[in-house]
């Protein structure tokens, strides 16, 4: 007798949950933030070395992450019936992806040129990249909520609570904004180095994108609740 | 023996023994996918699962099962008009081993049938072949197909209902924890009032206590004070010990206690359903084969069901276990919540169907409940080709089950 022929119909009918996998892939970006952070900071103080180190391991556990993303994609059957779409549980995870994507570019990136942050712009990168980091943890808190909407059936206090987070996300992600205009005007005007102004410029590109897929996801499931 | 022919001894033994093997087959497969989604959403070990369903089905069994045991036993096919009671006999016999053997190879091709349709196939099948079609009783066959496709849609209407209340009153509410310990009694007395209401309406134990069978208000003004005690006097066993700890995990563990009820729910409701499946047609054989007056004791109708509902509980004792084993640790979308919404679903529907008469299946209504709870955004993930597995086995029994009732009819009518 083999292990199918034990299988009841009621298993047969339910699949373990993706969002399980969803919140496995989410814990990854968590940690991976939290390296490129402590990278960022140990960077702005010019100690490369120690920076080096937390870059080396964003890097790791994007790889990890992406395993568990493709681990997703494979088991999720065309005929599945969720509390969301399947093209919408798949574009929330591409955007969570799209976070770890561009935490490894900066990771990436900013290590290739070890110089110290020109004056002018030193603060306002601080600050920009508080808010990009900001942003991430209010994501961080929008896909708790999201759990606890799938728990609740989308009870209307979660709702409430998922809202209010879409907001906060979308003013985080519009102060990165803003500081990064600032910060790129400044470099495209720094006529001294221009290497380091490219190398910047393209750094906080990639650290904005950071903070504009994770506006995208608060976005996507404020979507999903408009829907329901 | 038994003062009876030889052929009549063995028309009975070879009765009870291909029951018991019918009653077994559904206590080992239909059974053990009712007691999963309680084990599937941790309320109860596979162990508990066990225990509660060896007895409470046979308690269903006992108490409630009678009217699907007279559908399947003369309500397929106009008995009577059958002049040669030991054909009858034999054919009775055929059905049941027709469709204790069709559910063990489609249990082995993991096929989702119905013990329900391959017995109802296989009486059709003898009945069309002794007396033609103007035999079969097509009123009834007719309500009984109905019921088979309107029975997992009530369990989904049930457990929709069910889960979308625990939304609206419970998660909604500012105290969740607070709330659905308000709502305890409401869940408990509304799972009595109806098990009430199944053991009263038109039952021989109604007749017994009351001197007469309960019309459906008797049975409902006397439920309701019932329901209504229990479920307050139960709340407290249900409540001791839970502490509050964190959001709406608190819930779930609340729930978790009620699905221990809705679990006995399900077992007794299940017992009531199909212990008919395998006891109507030895009732049939053991009518067709010997005299009321000489009739051994252990083969009166309260006896039969009680074997009927032993071999259920044999069923999962000694095979079913293995399934709701797996699925313990396989199910894990499946909270305390859904786990309960299923089962009050499910069982209210196996339950209304078996005061009616009506040998629905069992694993197909739980599919519906789980399919409710699902459309009520509940489930994380539904695989929807379980679906399209499950109106292949509609499609598929009857025909096979009749068919090879008819073959088995076939040969052991050149014995007689």
């Amino acid at each position: 007798m083999t292990g199918k022929f034990r299988r009841s119909t009621l298993e047969n009918a339910l699949f373990d949950s993706p969002f399980e996998g969803l919140n496995k892939h989410s814990k990854f970006i968590k940690l991976a933030i939290g390296e490129l952070k402590k990278g960022v900071e140990f960077y702005t103080e010019g100690e490369f070395d120690k920076a080096e180190k937390c870059f080396d391991r964003v890097s790791k556990i994007e790889h990890q992450a992406d395993k568990i993303k493709i681990q997703i994609r494979e088991n999720l059957p065309r005929f599945i019936f969720m509390p969301i779409t399947r093209e919408d549980f798949l574009t929330l995870l591409k955007e969570s992806d799209a976070i770890l994507d561009y935490a490894e570019d900066v990771s990436v990136l900013l290590p290739m040129r070890e110089e110290e942050i020109p004056d002018m712009v030193q603060d306002d990168f601080k600050e920009f990249s508080e808010k990009v980091f900001e942003s991430v943890k209010q994501f961080e808190e929008m896909m708790n909520i999201f759990t606890e909407l799938l728990k609740s059936s989308f009870s209307e206090k979660a709702k409430k609570r998922a809202k209010e987070l879409q907001i906060e996300l979308s003013d985080r992600e519009h102060e990165a904004d803003r500081i990064e205009r600032g910060i790129s005007k400044d470099l495209f005007n720094y006529d001294e180095e221009p290497l380091t102004a490219v190398h910047l410029l393209k750094v906080v590109d990639r650290m904005d994108s950071i903070a504009d897929h994770a506006e995208n996801v608060g976005d996507m499931i404020d979507s999903i609740l408009e829907s329901k | 023996m038994f003062g009876i022919s030889s052929l009549a001894t063995a028309l009975l033994l070879a009765g009870l023994a291909a029951g018991l093997y019918m009653a077994w087959n559904i206590g080992a497969n239909d059974l053990a996918n009712s007691m999963s989604s309680a084990v599937g959403a941790k309320a109860i070990t596979h162990r508990e699962a066990v225990v509660i369903a060896s007895v409470l089905t046979v308690l269903g069994a006992i108490l409630a099962g009678e009217h699907v045991t007279e559908t399947v036993q003369v309500g397929i096919f106009d008995t009577d008009a059958v002049e040669d009671s030991t054909h009858l006999a034999v054919g009775a016999l055929s059905a049941v081993t027709a469709a204790g053997i069709w559910i063990t190879i489609a249990t082995w091709k993991s096929l989702p049938i119905s013990t329900s349709h391959s017995i109802v196939g296989g009486m059709f099948g003898f009945g069309l072949l002794i007396g033609g079609i103007g035999i079969i009783s097509w009123g009834t066959l007719g309500r009984i197909i109905a019921s088979w496709v309107t029975s997992p849609i009530f369990g989904a209407i049930g457990a929709f209902i069910v889960f979308k209340l625990i939304v609206y009153f419970i998660f909604n509410s500012e105290d969740p924890f607070r709330t659905s310990k308000k709502y305890v009694p409401v869940f408990l007395g509304a799972t009595i009032f109806i098990v009430c209401i199944s053991l009263l309406y038109n039952t021989t134990l109604s007749e017994r206590i009351f001197g007469r069978r309960l019309d459906s208000v008797q049975a409902i003004l006397l439920s309701l004070p019932i329901g209504g005690i229990i479920g307050y006097l139960g709340k407290f066993p249900v409540l001791r010990g839970i502490e509050r700890n964190d959001g709406i995990d608190d819930v779930e563990k609340i729930f978790k206690r009620l699905q221990i009820l809705t679990s006995c729910y399900v077992a007794f409701s299940f017992g009531a359903n199909n212990v008919g499946n395998a006891i109507g047609p030895v009732m049939l054989i053991v009518k067709n084969t010997v005299e009321n007056t000489t009739l051994p004791w252990f083969f009166t109708n309260e006896i039969l069901l009680i074997v009927g509902g032993l071999g259920l509980a044999l069923g999962i004792a000694t095979w079913g276990y293995k399934v709701i084993k797996t699925v313990g640790f396989q199910i894990t979308s499946l909270t305390n919540t859904r786990g309960f919404s299923v089962d009050f679903g499910a069982a209210t529907t196996m339950l209304v169907a078996a005061m009616f008469g009506m040998p629905i299946s069992t694993s197909h209504t739980v599919v519906g409940s789980v399919i409710g709870v699902g459309l009520a955004r509940g489930i994380d993930a539904i695989d929807l080709s379980v679906l399209r597995r499950i109106v292949y086995s509609w499609i598929l029994t009857v025909p096979i089950a009749a068919t090879t009732s008819v073959a088995i009819y076939i040969v052991l009518v050149q014995f007689i």
